[in-house]
């Protein structure tokens, strides 16, 4: 079940990636979220996992956040969100240097 | 004494046979955990595969990061694939690695290395040197 969804814009033309992010869920006693990235040419889709729902949503969300910032689209400036300058998603620590804008400031 | 993947994938294969490469790399990661203390590196598993040829690197997989994802498939199914977005060697070490870290994490139901796990995650995506994954 998708719990949150966001449209980021890719330059250019404006296209539509949809970033969403699943519920939590037990599986043999390990929790799971899904982090999914629809970029023009292709899905990205990866599970992300926890000892507890809280560990599985929040490591998700950071890596979804990883994502975007590793990806050759945020690195060649064509993503944004809203016309603000990062996309206001948390990232892991080491991902910390490279935030931008917004991101740099808020997050 | 040393430990050799090659070898443990080797024995893994003699004693069981019927294993599926996921099975397959289910054990042998576990193995190598519990004689060297680490989970072995998305690379040293897929060249030990590669040895035995057991393993196409074309060969598509479905998403990784839990015990029932990151499968090699049979194809057609909904790999999480890579495109013009991210480089797509780095990606799919990365989604081994994950995968490989969180067969270890699931087994042990330790928070510790669930986040280490994630973390080595989000180091194979910067590029970043891989930390070491004691999970303790």
């Amino acid at each position: 079940m998708i719990i949150a969804e966001r449209i980021l814009k890719l330059a250019p033309g404006n296209q539509p990636v949809k970033l969403s992010l699943t519920a939590p869920e037990l599986d043999n006693g390990s929790w799971f979220c899904t982090y999914a990235i629809k970029w023009p040419d292709g899905e990205r889709s990866i599970k992300i996992g926890g000892t507890d729902s809280m560990q599985a949503l929040v490591g998700a969300l950071q890596l979804l956040g990883a994502e975007i910032y590793a990806s050759k689209f945020h690195k060649d400036g064509r993503l944004s969100f809203e016309g603000r300058t990062g996309y206001g998603i948390p990232v892991p620590s080491n991902f910390r240097p490279d935030l931008i804008g917004d991101d740099a400031k808020y997050l | 004494m040393s430990f050799s993947l090659a070898l443990e994938l080797k024995n893994c294969l003699l004693r069981h046979p019927e294993d599926e490469p996921a099975d397959l790399l289910h054990r042998v990661s576990f193995a190598a955990f519990l004689k060297t203390g680490q989970a072995p590196t998305a690379k040293e598993v897929t060249d030990a595969l590669l040895l035995l040829g057991k393993y196409s690197p074309e060969q598509p997989r479905v998403p990784a990061g839990n015990p029932g994802g990151g499968q090699w498939t049979s194809g057609g199914g909904s790999a999480g694939g890579a495109g013009d977005w991210i480089d797509t060697a780095l990606a799919e070490t990365c989604e081994t690695q994950l995968y490989l870290d969180g067969l270890i994490c699931h087994r042990l139901g330790s928070a510790a290395c669930w986040g280490q796990a994630q973390f080595r995650y989000s180091a194979c995506l910067r590029g970043d040197p891989i930390p070491y994954f004691p999970y303790k």
